[in-house]
Parts: structure tokens; sequence; C-alpha cells
């Protein structure tokens, strides 16, 4: 594996999706999910970009840097990924990073990418669990004009390219990308490791870069053009219907006509 | 969490700091209470300072989540003697616990969290308990016991461990004693084993309500597939989650819930149980929060330590409504050790000038806290669970 090659990580944060559904309440209204009593975590799959990204670091020296960006984020909670063993935090925060869509979310993080110039890998997690577009990593390759492999279960950094293993609906692809690479990842490439009392707290003063949005120099005077227009819980309708009969013979004949009829089965 | 629904409140707190001090006219005296009060000094850690920085964060006036003021949110045990005293003797109607915990979740749900909760979030995720341990080791304190799985067989009674019983070593007789005491006077009896969860009290006192509720729908839904008509617990944290806290959670169950003391006080009135043994020894009784001031049960445990002869009761001047906190609650022992501490090594002092050779009580949390105060103080003195008492008189 080579030695001093830098990992870009681009990491959400996001509600705890593993939050009961009662967390999460849909304001139709602001066209909004209102998180309640949970709080924002790292997106799961970005957490798997970002063990990706340590494993490389376990084997061969090399610097990874966590990205993520918003309208105001959560520091400790994203100061975990330097308590996992990440090298460097930068905070892409602007009240314009607000809600904006996959296109101007790949655009922002490209331009932060840019100005950090140098790298080999770039990670991000197959999507985001509040939307799930799966745009933005894709979006950024387009942007810095590089390879993009998604759904990784395994990534390699070698001197000559990054190896994949792709999942595949029966099984995995071994891809090799030149370098520099996005490449997106997969939950079957492993949990985040774990951080302790003693990492988290050990990390609680390490200075993190801030930058904001005429740092980057994006124009964000136009990122408007993805309209949502509704959003609403689903709405379930259940009906709960008692099946007569003598014996239970007759209420079995009866329920699987009465499903026959139901179309089923 | 939308603390605005606390804005008419505000102006009933009186800063007469009434809820710092133990009721002088029970006790005769003049005691501190709060024990975040007591150890911090400053006004912004008593009930009133945490009052009046939710009305500065509901007016806009307070607007950073500095590393001073989530030291002083989370420094509260949520032991609910500041309720106690305001309630009865000034007029802040509001319930000061909800807003304590109201006011943590705002920045739980804003993401300002503090590291020691947040490593306990992590733990608990992984194995559904708030100290991190291996999952599979749940229902090990039970080996060789032969009780029943619910997950397998219908009960009467469903025996909740909870997370610190289940694995602190040390406290295991109490449980082992338990479930011994309820099988030998008949009870069908049951429990999760390695199955079960962690209630998910703790979790709600620091301010992640959403976990807990995790938590909290599992064990309902647990506890009614089991059809078992009674749930029993020797923790008095359990005990509370279940009795105050699901309820908060939407979280009912159709079953009656008794602390572990007072069951046994139940079948010791109805002589199923029989403590025959001396037992000399002078005691003295602490009250946990969650048993005691929150829940209101008193009795259950003093009249089971009634029962057996030779124990001499002592109680201390800060006993019942104004005991004082031992202060391992609400997210406090994990975070702030220094002050659970030195809040540990205060009760153990108040229970050795009653003249007793041990401190009795009825809650795992307090228990351990004791044993290590103790341990640092260098002090020869003892402490028991009602239940470990009870036992050496069987
Ligand atoms: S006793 Fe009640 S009214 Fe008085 S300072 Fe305390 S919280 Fe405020
Ligand atoms: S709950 Fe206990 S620690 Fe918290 S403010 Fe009230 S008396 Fe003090």
């Amino acid at each position: 594996m080579k030695e001093g090659l830098n990992i870009i990580v681009c990491v959400k944060q996001v509600p705890d999706p593993e939050g009961p559904p009662s967390a999460f309440e849909v304001d139709s209204e602001s066209k909004k999910v209102i998180p309640k009593g949970i709080p924002p975590v790292m997106s799961p799959f970005d957490e798997n970009a970002l063990e990706a990204a340590l494993r490389i670091k376990d084997e061969a020296a090399c610097k990874v840097t966590v990205l993520s960006m918003g309208k105001r984020l959560a520091k400790p909670v994203l100061r975990k990924s330097l308590a996992v063993g990440a090298d460097e935090l930068i905070l892409l925060e602007d009240n314009s990073f607000e809600g904006l869509d996959p296109y101007w979310t790949a655009i922002t993080l490209s331009s932060a990418i840019k100005r950090i110039g140098t790298y080999d890998l770039v990670l991000t997690g197959r999507q985001a669990s509040d939307w799930n577009a799966a745009q933005v990593g894709p979006g950024i390759s387009e942007i810095l004009k590089i390879p993009s492999v998604t759904l990784a279960r395994k990534v390699e950094l070698r001197e000559d390219g990054v190896i994949v293993e792709r999942v595949l609906p029966n099984g995995y692809e071994v891809i090799k990308a030149p370098i520099p690479s996005l490449v997106t990842v997969s939950n079957e490439l492993g949990d985040l490791r774990y951080a302790g009392i003693k990492e988290i707290k050990a990390v609680q003063n390490k200075p993190i870069t801030t930058l904001c949005a005429s740092d980057l120099k994006v124009d964000l005077s136009q990122t408007d053009q993805i309209k949502l227009l509704k959003l609403y819980p689903p709405v379930w309708d259940r009906k709960c219907n008692f099946i007569e009969g003598q014996d239970a013979q007759e209420i079995g004949v009866a329920l699987a006509l009465k499903l026959r009829v139901d179309k089923v089965v | 969490m939308n603390l605005d629904k606390y804005e008419k409140d505000f102006n009933h707190c009186l800063h007469c700091h009434l809820c710092y001090v133990a009721n002088w006219h029970t006790i005769d005296g003049w005691m501190p209470i709060c024990p975040s009060a007591a150890y911090f000094g400053f006004e912004s850690f008593y009930a009133s300072g945490r009052i009046e920085i939710t009305r500065g964060i509901v007016e806009g006036k307070i607007t950073e989540a500095t590393d001073r003021l989530m030291k002083i949110i989370y420094s509260c045990t949520g032991c609910g003697a500041c309720r106690e005293q305001c309630h009865s003797l000034s007029g802040f109607k509001a319930d000061h616990l909800q807003l304590f915990v109201d006011l943590k979740a705002k920045y739980v749900e804003e993401g300002e969290l503090i590291a020691e909760h947040m490593a306990m979030i992590d733990g608990l995720k992984r194995e559904d308990n708030v100290l991190g341990e291996p999952k599979e080791d749940r229902g090990k304190w039970a080996e060789g016991l032969d009780i029943k799985d619910i997950n397998k067989e219908k009960v009467d009674v469903i025996f909740h461990a909870g997370c610190r019983l289940s694995y602190d070593k040390e406290l295991w007789p109490i449980v082992r004693g338990a479930v011994t005491l309820l099988k030998d006077a008949g009870v069908d009896l049951g429990m999760a084993g390695a199955e079960e969860s962690c209630c998910g009290g703790r979790v709600y006192e620091i301010g992640y309500l959403g976990e807990a509720k995790k938590y909290a729908e599992d064990l309902v839904g647990r506890v009614k597939a089991s059809g078992a008509t009674k749930l029993i617990t020797s923790c008095s944290d359990c005990y509370d989650a279940f009795k105050r806290i699901y309820p908060a959670l939407e979280q009912d169950m159709d079953v009656e819930i008794l602390h572990i003391t007072e069951y046994i006080n139940r079948l010791i009135r109805e002589e199923k149980i029989k403590p025959v043994k001396e037992v000399p020894m002078k005691i003295t009784y602490h009250d946990p929060c969650h048993l005691g001031r929150i829940s209101g049960v008193y009795n259950a445990p003093r009249s089971i330590l009634h029962s057996i002869s030779g124990i001499e009761l002592l109680e201390m001047r800060r006993s019942k409504e104004n005991s004082l906190c031992c202060g391992a609650g609400g997210g406090v022992m994990e975070a702030y050790s220094d002050f659970t501490m030195w809040t540990a090594k205060e009760r153990i002092i108040e229970a050795k000038e009653t003249g007793a050779k041990a401190i009795v009580t009825a809650c795992p949390w307090c228990e351990r806290n004791f044993k290590d105060a103790i341990k640092e103080m260098g002090e020869d003195f003892e402490v028991y669970d009602v239940i470990e008492l009870l036992m050496q008189a069987i």
C-alpha cells in the first residue's frame, strides 16, 4: 500500500435514523422533517466511508481529512471522526448551506476539495440516511472530473490505483480505478470503529477548520432549481375483519376465500 | 425541544432558594439538599439557576452552548429534592424534573453532547445496556437458579434486573437473593435473560428521549407478549422509569409494577416469606431518590427492615422526603465523577453520625456509589441492599 496519500471523507450530519418513528415529525406546512428527542449523528453510510479510510490508514501512513457541510453543525458529533482516527476536520458552515439539493451540495463540497488541493481518494457514503438520494458522491466526481466507483464493500489503495470490491445483488465485482478517484461506500464494508470516552475527550479541544460560502467562492444565488412540492407522512388505512365460522376448518376455508377475493393470494 | 411552554412559569420562581435546603421544620436545622447547589455553590447550579437559564434560552439571551453552560445543565442529578421543597413551600408550579430533562433534550437535539454521554449512548446502541458490557452476558447473574425464560414460557411475574445489577458482579447477591426469595415463596417467576434490555430511564434523564422511547417500546412489547400480571425490579431507576417515565413517553403496561421491596414486604405480610434469624446490627436506611422522593415508596423497605429481629434502624437527619441524593443519578456519575464522589461521601459521613455500622439502600446505583466512596475514604463501614440483609435473616 502506498504511503503518504491524502484521503478526503465527506460526512453528512443527519438526525439519528435509529430513533423511533415518533421522533420524526413531518411538518407539511414548512415541508420539513423535525426531529424530536434524537441527536444528530454522522450518516451511517458515511461512517462506513470513514471506516474505509481508517482501514487504509491502518495499513499505510496517510492523512484522513473529514469534510462536512451544513447551516449549523454539531461539533461534538463530528469531532467523533477525530476520536476514531481522522487527522483533520473541516466544517463548511454557512446559512446558505441549509437544505441544498444534491447538485449544489456536490458543487460546494467539490469547491472545498479543490481548496484542499491534494487528494488521492475521495470517499462518501453510498447515500445519506435522511433523503437517500445517492447523488452527491457521483456528483462530486463529475465536477472534479475524476472516476467514481459506487457501493464499495472493500477499498484498497495501492501505488498505481484504488482497488474496490463493489457490491452486486448476487455477489461483488472487483474494480481498479486510477488515483485520484471517488468511491461511495456501502454498509457491507463494516461499522465505524468505536471511540471510547478517552478518545472522545482527547479530541475535545483539537482545532477544527471552519469555512463559509465566501471562503469557497461558491455562488449559491440560484439554488432553487429543484422544488419540494409536497411532504407528508404516508397514511395507513387499517381494517380489521373477523372471519366467522363453526369450527377451525370452516374459518380456514372462509379466510382462504376472503384472501383470494381481496387478491392477497 | 420547544421550551416556550415554560414561559409562564419563569416568573413564579421567586429565587427564594428554599429548594436548596431540606425542610427545616422536619429536621430542625439548615442542611443543604440539592447536591449540585451544595457542591458548586453558584446559583446557576441551583434549580432556580437552571430555571433562569431556561428563561434566557426562551428569551433568546442565551444562544451559545458553552462548556460552562453544559456543565451547569448536566450536573443536576435529577434527585427531585428541589421539586419536593418548592412545590410544598413555594409557588413554582411546573415539574422541575421534566423541565431539566427538556432542557437537556434541547441540547441533545442540537448535537451539543457531553463526551461521556456520547460514549454511553454508543455503548447502549451496541450492547443494549448503559455500561457498554457484552449483551450476551446480561443474564449471567442468574446462572444455576433455574428461572423461567419469558421469551419461551408464560409467567405470572417478570423480574427485570436492570443494567447495573446485570453486570456488577459484586452486587449479584442482591438479585440472586431476590429471585431465590420469590421462587421459594411460590411465585411463578420469569426473566428475559440475555434478551433483557436497558429500561431507557437513564438515557431519558440525560435528554435522549428518542433513545429512551425505543427501549420503552421494546420492553412494553415484551411484557405484553409475556402475559404476566406483575413486573418486579430491584433497581430504583428502572422502577421509576416504568412508573413515571414510560407514561411520559406514552408507553403504558397493563401490569402491576412493583419494586422488589414492595413485593417482598407484601409476601412477608402474607407470611410467605419468614425472616426467622436474628441479625444484630445498627443500620441506617438511605432512600434512593427514584424510589423514595420521586415514587413515594418510603415504608416498604423500612417495613422489611423492621421485620428482621436484631436490626436497629437509625434514621439520618435527612431522610424520606428530605433524603440527600447519593450523587449517581441523571448521568452525573458518568460525566462528573468527582462531584458524584463528593456527594456520596457527604452521605456516608451523615450515615456514620447516626451511630450505625452500615448504610442500607434499595438501589444498585446508590450501593455501587457508596461502596466506591467508602473505599476512597478508607472507612470501615458496610453497605447493604435491603434484600441482602433479609437473606441473612432467612
Ligand atoms: S424553591 Fe422554587 S421558587 Fe424558590 S428558588 Fe427554588 S425553584 Fe425557585
Ligand atoms: S433535581 Fe436535585 S440536583 Fe437537580 S436541581 Fe433539583 S435538587 Fe438540585
